[in-house]
């Protein structure tokens, strides 16, 4: 492999590589958008793609900009409301996988995106919860894209937006909580998975060229590392081509902000 | 409840000072789609203040843009900013992070269920997503508690949330109140139904028959207030009528930007070139670039 990648594309890419063909899934807007497009265009062509905005089974040309955008509408099978999108499709059990992200997580995989510093007095005012909080209970599995560093992957969270393995073990049966939770966290530098037993996200893999410092450096938290750590493939010639398209043709109709 | 025909078509400004001081007001629309601008403009334009403002499930700038303007006192949205554009609404940030405004923490489906418990006279509606988060512990509105049937999984009882007004933008609407999305409708049925009054804001006025020719798409039945406002939704798309406008969105996110730093200057300056009039700020805009948004109708007469 001569061909040279961003980080952030070997980040898109192992998202896609983790969907599959019969997968539904609840896709939000930037790289898990980008990340289920690729699936699409690449090795899951009939891959289910779902959108809050209400669009089921949508095939857009140019990544949206904004979760409304009519380019998801007009391309979909059909639209439906906000509010049925949610109860019938994300809490009734029909999403297989849910991808999120947020400005912190802990070992554990919970996610904030609310406040960062004390709730009354924060540091950092963040975007809110959106629709994660139910995405991350309701979807059959999550998959959590993030780009790795001390200030995001932090120790302890100063607002639980959506829960992940709460405080680990079987934290989330006890709450009646019957879907597995974050199963794959992928990163601009490895994948870690939970540990079958603790819960506590653990590397399985780790991309190209990247070492097991470089990770505990950008990780809050002392990383557990698997018995077993396998190379992330670095992206074929075939992915980078099919991404890059994608990316020129979604700049070419939004102009700068994409 | 009998509904007699009536005619309910007002001006923009005569509709927008219809909402008093310290009301609280439901902005439909989602993402960067179908939020009612023209309403939103004029209720600056008339100094309101110590609104409470029920944001759209994914609000978009338009939220920021009246916290920025002084207009929001406490604000219940699941979400404040504009995606790809900006990750967090610039204004809402500043006023959250410095306490001026107060802001009740949700998600998406807790606000439908309060818009739910209230169009329905309900107690509370029951939801699972939120559990074991700190949004239950921090917001005591919404109680948990253990399914009284099964008696395993813990659900959240989210009680009755209830606007004074839910201001809508629908693609056309008669005379009389009726209106219809020409796209997707996203969640403004049920914020419509929640609010004790409904005031739309449409494209075009169109005659009754045209609403009649096609009752399924009709999705708010009797508003109270009509407000005709041609590209009302601008710099947002309006679903079947045009798009986004990028460009517009972009110097929004910038001139906010600026004011979160400290350059209030800039930010003045933007509200004085687009607090306006409804038909000035077209001219602001241009005939040129608003005819370049136009996309093709989904529907047709």
């Amino acid at each position: 492999m001569t061909t040279t990648y961003k980080p952030a594309e070997m980040m898109t890419v192992a998202a896609a590589r983790a969907l599959k063909n019969t997968d539904v899934t609840f896709v939000g807007i930037g790289a898990p958008s980008a990340a289920s497009n690729l699936a699409r265009l690449t090795h899951a062509p009939e891959i289910t793609l779902i959108y809050e905005s209400g669009t089921l089974a949508t095939k857009p040309t140019v990544l949206p900009l904004s979760i409304g955008d009519g380019e998801l509408c007009d391309t979909a099978l059909t639209t439906v409301s906000v509010p049925e999108m949610f109860r019938y499709w994300l809490q009734g059990g029909r999403i297989t996988v849910g991808f999120l992200g947020g400005a912190q997580i802990d070992k554990y995989a919970n996610l904030n995106t609310t406040v960062v510093g004390p709730y009354d007095k924060p540091k950092v005012r963040l975007p809110g919860g959106g629709g994660a909080p139910e995405i991350a209970t309701s979807c059959g599995e999550i998959f959590i894209i993030m780009s790795q560093g001390k200030r995001g992957f932090v120790e302890k969270l100063d607002f639980v937006t959506s829960l992940g393995h709460g405080e680990g073990g079987d934290h989330r049966q006890r709450l009646g909580v019957k879907t597995k939770g974050p199963t794959k966290l992928i990163t601009d530098l490895c994948i870690m998975e939970p540990d079958p037993k603790t819960k506590e996200m653990t590397v399985v893999s780790i991309h190209p060229g990247v070492t097991r410092e470089q990770i505990q450096e950008n990780t809050g938290w002392t990383v557990k590392f698997a018995d077993k750590v396998t190379e992330t493939p670095a992206p074929t010639e075939l992915e980078l081509k099919v991404l890059r398209e994608l990316n020129e043709r979604t700049a070419r109709a939004h102009g700068e902000a994409a | 409840m009998s509904k007699k025909r009536k005619e309910v078509v007002k001006s923009i400004e005569e509709a927008a000072s219809l909402i008093k001081d310290g009301q609280t007001v439901a902005v439909g629309g989602f993402g960067a789609d179908n939020h009612p601008m023209a309403l939103v403009r004029e209720i600056i334009r008339q100094g309101r203040k110590d609104l409470t403002i029920v944001a759209s499930a994914t609000a978009g700038l338009e939220i920021d843009l009246l916290i920025g303007a002084g207009c929001v006192k406490k604000l219940i949205a699941p979400y404040v900013g504009q995606e790809m554009y900006c990750p967090i609404g610039h204004n809402f940030r500043k006023y959250a992070e410095s306490g001026e405004i107060e802001v009740k923490e949700t998600s998406e489906y807790l606000l439908y269920a309060g818009f739910f418990a209230a169009a329905s006279g309900q107690e509370f509606f029951a939801w699972r997503g939120g559990v074991g988060t700190s949004i239950p512990d921090l917001n005591k509105e919404y109680v948990e508690f253990v399914d009284p049937i099964g008696k395993t999984k813990k659900i959240i009882a989210v009680p009755p949330l209830r606007p004074d007004w839910a201001i809508i933008h629908v693609g056309w609407s008669d005379v009389y109140g009726n209106g219809q999305h020409l796209g997707a409708r996203f969640g403004d049925r049920w914020m419509a139904r929640s609010a004790n009054r409904i005031m739309t804001q449409c494209e075009r006025i169109v005659p009754n028959s045209v609403i009649r020719k096609n009752p399924f798409m009709t999705t708010i039945a009797y508003a109270d207030v009509v407000v005709e406002a041609p590209y009302g939704g601008h710099p947002y798309a309006a679903h079947g009528f045009y798009k986004e406008d990028v460009e517009f969105i972009q110097d929004y996110v910038k001139c906010s930007e600026a004011n979160r730093k400290g350059d209030s200057k800039t930010w003045n300056e933007y509200l004085k070139r687009h607090v306006q009039e409804h038909y000035s700020y077209l001219d602001t805009v241009g005939i040129k670039k608003l005819v370049g948004l136009y996309t093709h109708p989904i529907v047709s007469w």
